[in-house]
């Protein structure tokens, strides 16, 4: 009786819905900013040899892997695509420099989980929950107004824990916790297939798959040259950035006044652009070099090029291709099977 | 049936038969603005055009991946107001004002969504989110510049005149030449800032909730729902273009 006045009491309730509300993104930004930083996300870019059978497949057949993943874990029960995702993260054990990779990987994965959750915890339809749990729980209820925001609203009575029978609800379901990561474990696969392919694929041989595959040069040299820019914007966003926080910049409202809090967040928001501005004009002040660099090279001049190393399909490659063309076919036919299909989204 | 994620829900709010005329009208307009020169695709296209292109991508993939997430977001305001998008108009605004070419926008968002597909999102859900995001987020941005070609994002309109040419001898020499006068245009400056704002802050609410979103993942959204964040990014649009307009024609100068 006194945990259930004490949880319902408007201040109360108020407070805890707006941390329900807002605890998903904090979680995110935290995971990444705080276990990825700015040197994690450089890693990203910066590719290290490896010996390991990984590094010597084509990437054409990692381009291929990261598709069929997503589309079996997209026809298939969630657990196929937890198998998934697993027998993936074990082929990082094949990777150099393992624990750099995985301080990279674990927090964007977690942070899916902890996103989707979330979001499908408050936000997933009353209908679509009926309709593939039969039964849904209110583990919490938020005020009635913020039904108008989309959230989670049950149609009929329904009992929640310290507070009885309630009419029409709205809030935080168990059901849609479960929704939410049953249905990332389609996400996640994809993300571990993608960086799989990022950690153990040279840029420029990635670039060269594609080009291979009927890609124009200028998308290639494009693409390229955005790849093997991004850590240098990463170094000219930590240079204004940094500067900004030694003048004393704080990125994170504090106050715990609202109308204070919202002019911390607009002063955020101002300094933000003028930060981009410096990193725009640092970034492009080279491009007229690099493009006088890549004309010299000839660059367009012929629509035929030579390259140093050329990709070819090898034996294992073949083999792999095969693996992936049979686990496509299981995945269609187990689909098909009752009960073994995705979770819907639009039951 | 579901292939490669894309669940191909046409139970839309936006009908399909929209969504596909939008989508050809657009990809002539490509295939147009891309077509080969002298057997090279992007004849229009110079070099240092991709070098503009692909930073302002990098720019981009660091954008929404890292300075983005720095914004703080209240979900009660960011449903209707999606104020982080700034860099990204900001950005995609940029490279079609520096470029100045039709195209340059979709080229943008084509080198972006490849980029963000191989190192974040994989590639579940393509080739339609390749579509959606040229189509909602470069499309009008591309036909405008048909129109303002290289004076986008500039307060000026470029004003052909006849003049004769002088010869060497110091004399006025027969032939007439076209040259092209600068002149004052700040309410297509504005305008210029208005498209590309809207354009952008619509992209989501409008173009994704009401079609790409159900059509690809399954989900659906309420009409009233997506009318009203649709209408709300429209202001939006309108005042983030405004605030963005003037650093990009100081970039602008800076750079060209």
């Amino acid at each position: 009786m006194l945990l259930s006045q004490l949880l319902y009491n408007p201040a109360v309730n108020w407070t805890i819905t707006l941390v329900i509300l807002f605890y998903g993104p904090v979680l995110v930004v935290y995971l990444i900013f705080k276990l990825i930083g700015f040197q994690g996300y450089m890693s990203l870019f910066r590719f290290i040899e490896g010996k390991s059978v990984i590094y010597r497949m084509d990437p054409r057949v990692k381009i291929l892997l990261s598709i069929i993943v997503t589309t079996v874990a997209a026809i298939t029960i969630w657990w196929i695509s937890a198998i998934m995702f697993v027998a993936i993260m074990s082929l990082y054990a094949l990777l150099s420099n393992i624990k750099e990779k995985l301080k990279v990987a674990v927090p964007l994965i977690l942070a899916s989980f902890i996103g989707t959750a979330w979001t499908e915890s408050i936000f997933a339809p009353y209908s679509y929950l009926h309709i593939i749990f039969h039964s849904v729980t209110f583990l919490y209820v938020f005020p009635q107004s913020l039904a108008v925001l989309g959230i989670t609203q049950g149609t009929g009575t329904f009992y929640v824990p310290y507070l009885g029978y309630v009419n029409n609800p709205v809030g935080l379901t168990w059901q849609g916790i479960i929704y939410g990561l049953q249905i990332t474990f389609r996400a996640v696969a994809a993300i571990a297939s993608g960086l799989l392919l990022i950690f153990s694929t040279p840029p420029s041989d990635i670039l060269r798959s594609l080009e291979k595959s009927g890609l124009p040069i200028e998308l290639g040299f494009t693409l390229l040259l955005a790849v093997s820019s991004v850590p240098k914007v990463l170094e000219n966003s930590m240079i204004v950035l940094n500067s900004l926080k030694a003048r004393g910049v704080d990125f994170r409202p504090r106050s715990k006044n609202p109308l204070v809090f919202i002019r911390e967040s607009l002063f955020i928001i101002k300094v933000v652009i003028m930060a981009l501005v410096g990193i725009v004009i640092l970034t492009l002040r080279d491009a007229r070099q690099i493009a006088i660099a890549a004309d010299i090279r000839a660059f367009r001049a012929y629509r035929k090029r030579t390259y140093y190393r050329d990709i070819r399909m090898s034996r294992m490659d073949y083999i792999v291709l095969v693996l992936l063309i049979a686990l496509l076919i299981a995945g269609i036919y187990i689909s098909g099977l009752p009960g073994m299909g995705a979770v819907p989204y639009n039951p | 049936m579901v292939w490669n994620g894309v669940h191909f829900n046409l139970n839309t709010i936006i009908p399909w038969p929209i969504i596909l005329i939008w989508t050809l009208l657009y990809f002539a307009l490509l295939a147009w603005a891309w077509r080969p020169r002298e057997g090279r695709p992007f004849g229009n296209f110079k070099t240092i055009d991709f070098v503009y292109i692909a930073l302002v991508a990098a720019l981009l993939i660091v954008y929404n991946f890292f300075i983005s997430p720095l914004i703080p977001k209240v979900g009660t305001v960011t449903t209707y107001f999606y104020y982080p998008i700034i860099g990204e108009t900001f950005l995609v605004m940029l490279a079609a004002a520096l470029v100045g070419k039709p195209g340059s926008a979709g080229l943008t968002m084509v080198i972006y969504t490849l980029l963000a597909d191989i190192i974040h999102y994989g590639f579940g859900g393509e080739p339609f989110w390749f579509v959606y995001e040229v189509t909602s987020y470069a499309a009008i941005i591309d036909m405008w510049l048909i129109y303002r070609g290289k004076y986008y994002m500039m307060p000026f309109k470029g004003v052909f005149k006849r003049g004769s040419t002088t010869a060497l001898d110091g004399g006025s020499s027969n032939t007439e030449e076209l040259e092209e006068e600068l002149k004052p245009a700040k309410a297509l400056f504005i305008v210029d800032a208005l498209l590309g704002g809207i354009t952008i802050s619509t992209a989501y609410p409008f173009w994704w909730r009401g079609f790409w979103g159900p059509f690809v993942l399954g989900i659906s959204f309420t009409p009233s729902f997506w009318l009203i964040t649709s209408v709300a990014s429209v202001g939006a649009g309108a005042v983030l273009g405004l605030i963005v307009a003037p650093f990009i024609y100081y970039i602008k100068r800076v750079l060209t």
